[in-house]
């Protein structure tokens, strides 16, 4: 009961401390790495509720262009204004992942893998190469930046940094808030159920291919969201956005933040959208460090960070417990009575 | 009539090399159930240790080619070691997310130690083309043909008719089983990945002699590789041969007459359509 | 209240289950017995859809069944377990015995989304029934740990556990006691009693003479495929077929499995004490 209660203490303290962030800071740069985190922590979080099912996706760089390329090109090339621009980015991105769904879902494992990372090179190559379309290497330009209005009514246009960051920020708590409920219910239970014990689920009654289905639908229409909202950001969209790189991005937020919670990917999008800022002087050595994080982590911490600190957390926790300094019952931990049989 | 006979020809020989590509991969897949990512790295390491052997070093082409090869062994022999083996319990995502890594760490690796441009390895070949009939093949690709078809017939051999080939073809049917006999599968599976990365590093050397060595050609190579093993199925070594031929074949054909931009797409449209219609391969078979 | 009549089953030029015909009536144990390879296991695959059926039939509260796939075999109220342990290793006891129940779940996507009464309500109502499944097997003080945790023994409980959330109203146990140790078949043993007292009927494969001995109302003895014996623990104890195809030994008598105390005295004087009995 304690623990819940300073749990959620410190969830609030916590939320309310980022919302301040963006009326505190004024330094333009700094505005703009929250809001890279913002957009970082949208995709992650999309991204990890089909992964949650076990399905690992390398085609989700390939969806978040859809959506931005789609929003840009109907912004620019049609005059939609944002919000109906963002939308039909966000549905051409779920349906061609249904599309690509339809085709793969009866795929496990490794062939899975394997068509969606040829899928996602496919996007690549039309997007540099369908220069009518996309404007190939020389990017599409001048989006114009997010705008909510009724036409004859009134138009707010979200020129500030600070207004983006809030807009970025509404709308990464909507996608946590769907994450969370999609995972904390009988669909996340399925999810996992899917994941590790796949027959016993099917004979259950968890439709792999029903489930598989729904996470793939909100996964892809929110990373097309996401897609929309990073176009309208920068007002720019250049086919390197789907490069493999970002793929490799993903992985390392999701895995290494820790993969099947609401947290971990949140957690893993702020670390390492932040870490290579701070790296600033080693940029040409990025990726490489990336690729080293990612094999460390595989190895030594396949869970994640998340669950780590869970632990770590109850460990001390029960310590203190133990050395009187918490009040409490002087208890040991139930998992500490019990051997893990791996 | 021809220019295409010219054509397939030139495809056999560059899908004789991808083919090379394919056996290694496939072999590292069936026997280790691992998908190896970093395939195509390995291919670029070849290709490197050549140009630095080659033109750096000044060694003989021929004995360069050797001991390029011998090193990217060993680097693979350092990979399975050091990464591979820790991983072997879990999951097969695991060790897949690992060879993700390690792709980007050579590519990355690659580009500090050689720099990004392009590099030329020369070779004692004239450029004197020979023909044989209405065909012209210039001295270099007869080469290649030779090295791969006495690779791939090697190959063969090891795992047919040796006795460590049949411990290979046990472990690839049955690993319990295999272990409980008494094969060693722990040594199986280091040659099987050395082996495998040793076939890459050759492709990557004669294919980098006629092109060009780049830190990118890992990432042509990776997914020449992969297409050339859904073809033919996964773990199927004719498959592979069957598959690394198709791919050369169709590859050169479709840049010839079609359009030469989208060329390296064909390997992608390939890999889907296979595994939607024919998810096994052509030669593969359910497990 | 369920039957298999003329049960055949044919795999190319093998008959592995050969004209077998038994019922199992409501609120009963039946145990099905026989050497490794009988066709215990495939007589089980036969009934739940797992493999085909090439003569007889499977008949069910008077419906025939013959045929069905496993989940509409599952849907008309009969579940079965497997020899392997099958449980969902990262989700809590209490979630496994939840989502195993996920089909009689009404609540849809949009439900889920906006968190509605529905959702709240149905949430409550299946921890409920979960939890009194767990209660009944036992598990109610691990319910909160995930089961990849928990011991082997209590694994196979859990598997039961599992299956009753499913609602069946025929229960085929395969194997149950695979692996125990006397103490967790004992609780097992426990545990399948109390089900039948609750209202359940089960029909279980089983090695374990003891178990088999102890709980059964009836048991059909298979061999090759064949029925060569049926009857009480008592009657099947002393058929001649059924002691030199299977259980081997003229000492084993019913009296022997009923009192444990029983084997610590020695031979003669048991024999002399089943004889007056």
């Amino acid at each position: 009961m304690r623990d819940i209660k300073a749990r959620s203490y410190l969830t609030a303290a916590f939320i309310v401390a980022v919302v301040l962030i963006p009326l505190v800071v004024t330094d333009n740069y700094l505005l703009h790495l929250f809001c890279m985190t913002m957009i970082y922590v949208m995709f992650a979080s999309s991204y990890n509720i089909l992964l949650s099912t076990g399905q690992l996706s390398l085609g989700h760089n390939a969806f978040f262009g859809i959506g931005a390329y789609t929003s840009g090109i109907l912004a620019v090339d049609l005059g939609f204004s944002f919000i109906p621009a963002m939308l039909c980015g966000g549905v051409l991105t779920c349906l061609i992942g249904l599309l690509l769904g339809r085709i793969t879902l009866k795929m496990r494992g490794s062939h899975f893998v394997l068509v969606t990372f040829a899928f996602a090179e496919i996007v690549r190559l039309i997007a540099r190469n369908w220069v009518d379309l996309t404007r190939g290497p020389m990017a599409l330009r001048n989006i114009p930046v997010p705008n909510i209005g009724i036409p004859g009514l009134f138009d707010f246009q979200f020129m500030s940094f600070r207004s983006l960051c809030y807009l970025l920020l509404v709308f990464a708590a909507v996608i946590i808030y769907v994450s969370y409920r999609m995972l904390h219910s009988r669909y996340g239970r399925s999810f996992s159920a899917l994941r590790t014990a796949e027959d016993l689920a099917e004979s259950t009654g968890i439709s792999h291919l029903k489930f598989v289905t729904v996470a793939l639908v909100v996964s892809t229409f929110f990373t097309g969201i996401t897609g929309s909202l990073y176009a309208h950001y920068m007002s720019l969209v250049s086919p390197e956005i789907i490069a493999f790189d970002y793929t490799i991005m993903l992985l390392i937020m999701v895995i290494g933040g820790g993969r099947n919670t609401v947290t971990g990917p949140i957690v893993g999008a702020v670390i390492f959208t932040l870490l290579p800022e701070s790296l600033r002087g080693m940029n040409d050595y990025r990726m490489l460090i990336f690729g080293i994080i990612l094999i460390l982590v595989v190895l030594f911490m396949p869970d994640g960070i998340v669950p780590k600190i869970g632990e770590g957390c109850r460990a001390m926790v029960s310590f203190l417990k133990r050395k009187g300094w918490f009040p409490g019952e002087k208890s040991v931990p139930v998992e500490a009575e019990n051997v893990k049989i791996a | 009539m021809a220019e295409l006979l010219q054509h397939i020809i030139n495809g056999l020989i560059i899908g004789g090399a991808y083919a090379l590509i394919g056996i290694g991969l496939t072999l590292v897949l069936g026997i280790m159930n691992v998908v190896n990512f970093a395939h195509g790295e390995l291919y670029m390491l070849g290709a490197y240790f050549l140009y630095t052997l080659t033109e750096l070093v000044g060694v003989n082409y021929f004995a360069a080619i050797l001991i390029s090869t011998m090193g990217v062994a060993v680097v693979g022999l350092l990979i399975e070691r050091s990464i591979l083996k820790p991983l072997r319990g879990r999951t097969p995502d695991s060790s897949l997310l690992a060879t993700i890594g390690l792709l980007i760490v050579l590519q990355n690796a690659a580009r500090f130690i050689w720099s990004p441009v392009p590099q030329v390895i020369h070779h004692p070949f004239s450029s004197r083309a020979l023909s044989i009939g209405p065909i012209m093949i210039t001295e270099v690709r007869v080469f290649i043909a030779l090295v791969a078809v006495a690779l791939i017939v090697g190959t063969h051999f090891l795992v047919q008719k040796t006795t460590f080939g049949k411990a290979m073809r046990a472990t690839f049917q049955d690993r319990g089983m295999a272990g409980i006999l008494g094969i060693r599968v722990d040594r199986i599976y280091a040659f099987t990945f050395a082996f495998g990365s040793a076939l890459a590093a050759i492709a990557g050397g004669l294919l980098g002699t006629i092109f060009v060595a780049a830190p990118t050609m890992g990432g042509f190579a990776v997914v020449k590789a992969f297409a050339v093993v859904i073809l033919g199925g996964m773990g199927s070594f004719p498959g592979a041969i069957l598959g690394g031929l198709i791919l050369g074949v169709s590859e050169n054909l479709g840049a010839a007459y079609i359009s030469s931009g989208y060329k390296d797409a064909i390997a992608f449209a390939l890999i889907i359509l296979i595994l939607i219609f024919k998810p096994y391969g052509l030669l593969g078979r359910e497990k | 209240m369920f039957e298999i009549k003329g049960l055949t089953v044919v795999f190319g030029g093998l008959v592995a289950v050969n004209d077998v015909s038994f019922e199992v009536r409501k609120n009963e144990i039946v145990s099905l017995i026989g050497p490794n390879g009988a066709g215990k296991t495939t007589i089980f695959n036969a009934i739940t859809g797992f493999c085909h059926v090439s003569k007889g039939h499977v008949v069910f509260k008077g419906e025939d069944l013959t045929g069905f796939k496993p989940h509409e075999v599952a849907k008309k109220g009969i579940t079965r377990t497997f020899q392997i342990t099958h449980i969902f290793p990262e989700l809590t006891v209490l979630d496994n015995v939840i989502t195993a129940a996920n089909q009689q779940f009404k609540s849809g996507f949009w439900d889920v989304l906006i968190n509605s009464a529905l959702v709240k309500n149905e949430e409550k109502v299946f921890r409920e029934k979960a939890l009194e499944i767990l209660d009944v097997c036992g598990l109610m003080d691990r319910r909160d740990i995930e089961a990849k945790y928990i011991p082997y023994g209590e694994g196979r409980l859990l598997e039961i556990a599992i299956a009753l959330a499913t609602n069946p109203e025929l229960l085929l146990l395969d194997e149950p006691a695979c692996s125990l140790n006397p103490n967790e078949t004992n609780v097992l043993m426990t545990l399948i009693k109390k089900l039948r007292d609750i209202g359940y009927t089960i029909l279980l494969v089983e090695h374990d003479m003891k178990l088999v001995m102890n709980i059964s109302d009836r048991i059909e003895v298979i061999n090759f495929g064949l029925q060569i014996a049926k009857g009480t623990p008592k009657e099947i104890a002393e058929n001649e077929k059924v002691i030199e195809a299977y259980l081997g030994s003229k000492n084993l008598r019913e009296k022997r499995y009923r009192r444990p105390d029983a084997v610590t005295k020695p031979v003669a004087d048991r024999s002399a004490a089943a004889v007056s009995a």
